[in-house]
């Protein structure tokens, strides 16, 4: 067709071709050079994000066995209202023994309602719960708008039960931690969830999102904990059994490495099951030996004794009248304050040591009186009572400690603190005081945390040590430790019958003090038997504190807590392959000594000098010559000078490296080099020796 | 068998079911996102059978459009004109009229749901093609020839436009110009035309809060629309972001799977296909042209140049919209955007430009030009000149 309508339609289609090739430029403009503004500054229109509850740190021992780990769980969710909920609530509850009428009730209401219906699914159901609700989908026909979503979460689980539950603590259903460690560590222990992209349409629902929903990969860090499971184990074995055989109400018990200031074990029972928290009561629950004051009793007399030995109010060989027993106070205008009693023995005179050695309240008394007052509660403040201990620990209780300025001191107080009445203090600063006298004086810092593990790369980061702190001069902590060793030594002792570890010196006093009731007085019967100590003596690897409450077969710190002690004690030189440093008695010597001492001491003279021991060859501390004894002479004289040292090679002693007559820094004496042949005989290596005890001794000696 | 009839047969029909089927393709990815947005997982793939279903029926329909001597329409052209006035009288005043999103545009017949609009394209394009081939002397006669027609088609406007479908009002009316403009129409008259109906659409849109801001935001800002559309095509590019990977489609981009179907399209197969989909809209404009230009029959001429130049036009105003070169107006894509009323009535209309396709090439051999020319003539004598 031509004109007009050939021509026309020629320039319509001319101009509708330009149309098109316009648009075609257009789009090369926005596809190809498209402003900036619409270049990927979008892309967080399209994300979402969903957190991922994150796993709690774990809490391990010090040789990272686990104490507190994490389980998976799953929370059930259910978004919009099935179309049959008694047929949901049917099988959802038969999988989960989950009565059908209570999930009916918790299911939501109309559609679009997310509600969380079953919470803490453990993992074991999960695949069970999983099958049952793909068959309740199958059954339903296909309009069933319901969306379920098991959500992953975790939950605290330990693994042990109870094994050190009172320090670990536990959590709360919302996995924060309620006690213990869990608590104290709680921002470390736990870790912000981990954040993950999603996409999200223009409503910022989420899409596909139950293929983002996993166990989160991030984790708090772990804490180590300076206990050992073995120890924990062992100690809450014997205490429990302790407690038992006593009939008591509780018992306690920690055992602490002096060196360090680490706690190897801390124990209270009757304890708990932390993964099952509520169904204990507070006190289980709670870390009594932090928590919970009472009066110590006995154990405190070493503290008063070197109170007054550095104050050079007493000598360790002076001696005392004891009163036979009765000792009557009395006051400025001849009023009677307070009666005094020892409760077996009747003591005539008693030297200091025997004092301690035999637990006289009458000679400790004396001795306070000595340093009066202000001193007594001094000694005793400068070794921590009073205070806490400031371990890692929430809860703990400084005790009470009075001082003459103080409110409630009395002119009594003086007769009562010296063998621990009329104060509190808790189990861990007991432990911490005898530890300082087992470093000779130094205080370190008790504590339980050793580090934390980041998981993310695994590097463990150590708690910071604080440098030990003097309290005491070494000499005056080695005169009450020689004390300490002579109330298991000396047949007479407290702790002699049932606190002697065969082989080994142990150092300890034992304590049963009686109970305060509620009206404020003493109850009769109702006491605590306690025992403080430490072994081997001269180079203390571990001090132990036990207690056992209100024992009703039993009486005496010595017999119930000492033997526990000398049990636990058995096991942990065991444990540790300890060598047995005793070799002869020890008391034999020192018991003459002392009775022959008593004959020509009076009380309350001045300081007299003692003799001179019998002309011993082996004097502690200094030492002794080795050349030319065999192996096993020259350990047995080491060991009797209180050294240890490193045998290298076999034959007799040619060489030592500390020589006769010195005194060393430190309780090892370095090489002992033994041969045939002097030529063998090379410079001895400076071996490792023990830091901070051993230095600052040396320091005090020069 | 004649080689350029085949060519154009072949072309026409592959290129629309090219069209149809990467429509489906991109349908089923930008619906899956409409349904997401209530939050459900419905059955994602029901636009799709919807479409497939409506795609069976615009075969069908396709196939029987190049069977029948296209004449034969010219009786039926003004009774389908008046079934369709009927139709769109129904849609605002019956009870069957069915209302998506506001505008009130469909008939629920029960089992179906259609847009009577979407027929008046193909009725708006016979009845032009009869009226105006019948009295062709007349049409340089202004008030004789043209404006009753005109106000016929008025008429059919004026009920699309309250709907409200403002958009195929204005797509039409500008529409029926441009046949007039090729079936003859007299220069001098068309500028007054245009300027009269350039008074009418700014009176109409003045007096329209809502078309208003649509079109001095046209000129300021960017519309929410647009910038989602101008992001799609960023993410886009050259390759695309692969087939079902549109983000855009995730509730950001208003009316995914119709008016905004294109940008969809550019997001997930990027620049090359999209210059692909303009080349194939403007085959079928430059074949139906073609083919009009061929015809000797102003009746078959103005329905091919109708129908193809409709689907072009309209592919032009949709993709200009989305590329933001013309205001805002709810136009669909042809072929590609979902609604099965559009579908059936685009692929009757290629069938039309193929029917008029197989009798206008069939061979210029001396019987058929002679046969044209009596079957002209007869149509003539057969139809009075009244409208």
């Amino acid at each position: 067709m031509d004109s007009p309508v050939g021509r026309r339609l020629l320039f319509v289609l001319t101009l509708s071709l330009v149309g098109f090739v316009g648009l075609g430029f257009r789009l090369y403009q926005l596809m190809m050079h498209p402003e900036k503004q619409y270049c990927k500054s979008h892309s967080r229109m399209y994300q979402g994000h969903i957190y991922l509850p994150a796993q709690r740190g774990h809490i391990l021992d010090r040789n990272s066995n686990p104490l507190a780990t994490e389980k998976t769980a799953w929370d059930l969710y259910v978004t919009g209202r099935p179309e049959n909920p008694k047929e949901f609530a049917r099988i959802v509850g038969s999988t989960l023994n989950q009565d059908p009428e209570t999930l009916i009730m918790r299911l939501p209401e109309k559609d679009g309602q997310d509600k969380l219906v079953l919470r803490d699914i453990p993992g074991e159901i999960y695949n069970r719960l999983a099958a049952a609700l793909e068959q309740y989908s199958k059954t339903m026909e296909k309009e069933d708008r319901v969306k379920y979503s098991l959500r992953p979460h975790f939950l605290r689980f330990y693994p042990e039960g109870d094994l050190a539950s009172n320090v670990i603590g536990y959590v709360g259903a919302d996995q924060v931690g309620l006690g213990g460690i869990e608590y104290t560590f709680q921002n470390r222990l736990e870790s912000a969830p981990e954040r993950v992209i999603v996409p999200v349409d223009s409503l910022r629902n989420i899409l596909a999102e139950n293929d983002y929903i996993k166990q989160a990969n991030v984790r708090g860090a772990d804490v180590i904990l300076t206990i050992d499971a073995w120890i924990q184990h062992t100690v809450e074995q014997e205490i429990r059994n302790l407690m038992d055989r006593s009939q008591a109400t509780q018992a306690m018990a920690v055992v602490m490495e002096p060196k360090t200031g680490e706690i190897l074990a801390m124990a209270a029972v009757p304890s708990f099951d932390p993964n099952d928290y509520q169904r204990y009561g507070e006190f289980r629950r709670k870390c009594r030996p932090v928590t919970d004051m009472f009066e110590p009793g006995s154990v405190i007399k070493p503290f008063v004794v070197a109170g007054a030995l550095e104050a050079g109010a007493v000598t360790p060989d002076r001696v005392f009248d004891c009163e036979r027993g009765n000792y009557t106070v009395r006051g400025a205008n001849g009023r009677v304050l307070k009666v005094i009693h020892d409760d077996i023995h009747r003591f005539d005179r008693l030297s200091v040591r025997d004092i301690v050695v035999r637990s006289s309240n009458i000679g400790v008394c004396k001795i306070a009186a000595q340093l009066g007052a202000a001193g007594v509660s001094d000694i005793l403040r400068r070794f921590g009572f009073g205070s806490v201990s400031g371990v890692e620990l929430p809860g703990e209780t400084p005790g009470i400690l009075r001082s003459p300025d103080s409110r409630g001191w009395s002119a009594l107080s003086m007769y009562a603190m010296p063998y621990g009445q009329e104060m509190a203090t808790n189990c861990l600063v007991i432990t911490a005081a005898y530890s300082i006298l087992a470093n000779r004086g130094l205080r370190v810092q008790p504590h339980i945390v050793k580090g934390y593990c980041n998981p993310a790369d695994g590097r463990i980061s150590l708690r910071e040590s604080q440098p030990p702190e003097r309290i005491i001069a070494t000499e005056i902590a080695e005169q009450v430790v020689e004390m300490l060793i002579g109330v298991t030594e000396d047949p007479e002792g407290t702790g002699y019958r049932y606190c002697r570890i065969p082989g080994f010196r142990v150092a300890g006093k034992t304590g049963t003090a009686q109970k305060a009731g509620h009206t404020g007085t003493y109850e009769k019967g109702k006491r605590i038997a306690g025992w403080a100590g430490f072994f081997p003596a001269y180079d203390p690897k571990a001090v132990i504190f036990l207690m056992v409450d209100e024992p009703t077969i039993g009486k005496y710190g010595g017999e119930l807590a000492g033997s526990s002690f000398a049990r636990i004690a058995d096991k942990l030189i065991r444990y540790w392959g300890l060598l047995p440093d005793q070799i002869e008695p020890w008391i034999s010597a020192t018991s003459q000594k002392s009775q022959s001492r008593v004959d020509h001491e009076v009380d309350g003279a001045t300081q007299t000098k003692p003799p001179e021991s019998a002309p011993e060859p082996v004097r502690r501390g200094v030492m002794p010559d080795l050349t030319g004894l065999s192996a096993k002479e020259a350990y047995l004289k080491l060991v009797e000078a209180g050294f240890r040292a490193t045998f290298e090679g076999t034959g007799r002693v040619l060489h030592q490296e500390t020589s006769a007559g010195e005194v060393p820094s430190t309780f090892h004496a370095g090489q002992v080099v033994l041969g045939s042949d002097p030529d063998k005989i090379r410079p001895a290596e400076v071996l490792a020796s023990i830091p901070d005890v051993g230095k600052t001794r040396a320091d005090k000696g020069k | 068998m004649n080689v350029e009839k085949s060519f154009v047969n072949a072309a026409l029909f592959i290129v629309t079911i090219a069209l149809v089927l990467v429509g489906l393709i991109i349908l089923t990815s930008a619906s899956a996102a409409l349904l997401t947005k209530k939050g459900i997982d419905q059955n994602v793939y029901i636009h799709l059978g919807r479409q497939l279903m409506w795609l069976a029926v615009g075969l069908g329909l396709m196939g029987l459009a190049t069977q029948f001597d296209y004449n034969l329409l010219r009786p039926v052209a003004r009774p389908m004109l008046l079934l369709n006035i009927a139709l769109l009288a129904a849609v605002l005043w019956s009870p069957l009229g069915y209302t998506i999103n506001g505008a009130k545009r469909w008939l629920d017949l029960g089992f179906v749901r259609v847009q009577p609009s979407e027929l008046a394209k193909l009725t708006m394009v016979l009845y032009l093609a009869e009226s105006w081939s019948r009295k062709y002397e007349d049409i340089e006669d202004f008030w004789r020839g043209v404006v009753p027609t005109f106000i016929v088609i008025g008429i059919m406007l004026a009920m699309i436009f309250p709907q409200p479908d403002k958009g195929t009002a204005f797509f039409l009316g500008s529409f029926c110009v441009m046949l007039w403009f090729i079936a003859g129409g007299n220069i001098r008259r068309i500028l007054p035309i245009l300027c009269i109906l350039l008074v009418v659409t700014c009176i109409l849109i003045g007096g329209d809060d809502y078309s208003r801001k649509r079109i001095t935001g046209f000129f300021s800002e960017e519309s929410h629309h647009i910038r989602m559309s101008k992001i799609a095509f960023a993410n886009g590019g050259w390759s695309g972001v692969g087939i079902g990977q549109s983000q855009q489609t995730l509730g950001f981009l208003p009316e995914p799977n119709t008016d905004f179907i294109f940008s969809v399209y550019a997001e997930e197969l990027g620049f090359v296909p999209c210059i692909l989909m303009l080349f194939a809209f403007a085959t079928i404009v430059f074949l139906s042209v073609h083919v009009a230009r061929k015809c000797d029959d102003l009746f078959g001429s103005l329905i091919s140049a109708g129908c193809g130049l409709c689907i072009g036009f309209q592919a032009c105003l949709n993709i200009g919209v989305v590329t933001k070169v013309v205001p805002t107006t709810g136009i669909s894509l042809p072929f590609i955007s979902y609604g099965g009323s559009s579908l059936v009535v685009f692929m009757v209309m290629v069938g039309l430009v193929m029917n008029v396709a197989n009798a206008t090439l069939r061979g210029e051999t001396p019987e058929r030009i002679e046969y044209s020319k009596r079957r002209r003539r007869s149509s003539a004598e057969t139809h009075p000149r009244t409208i």
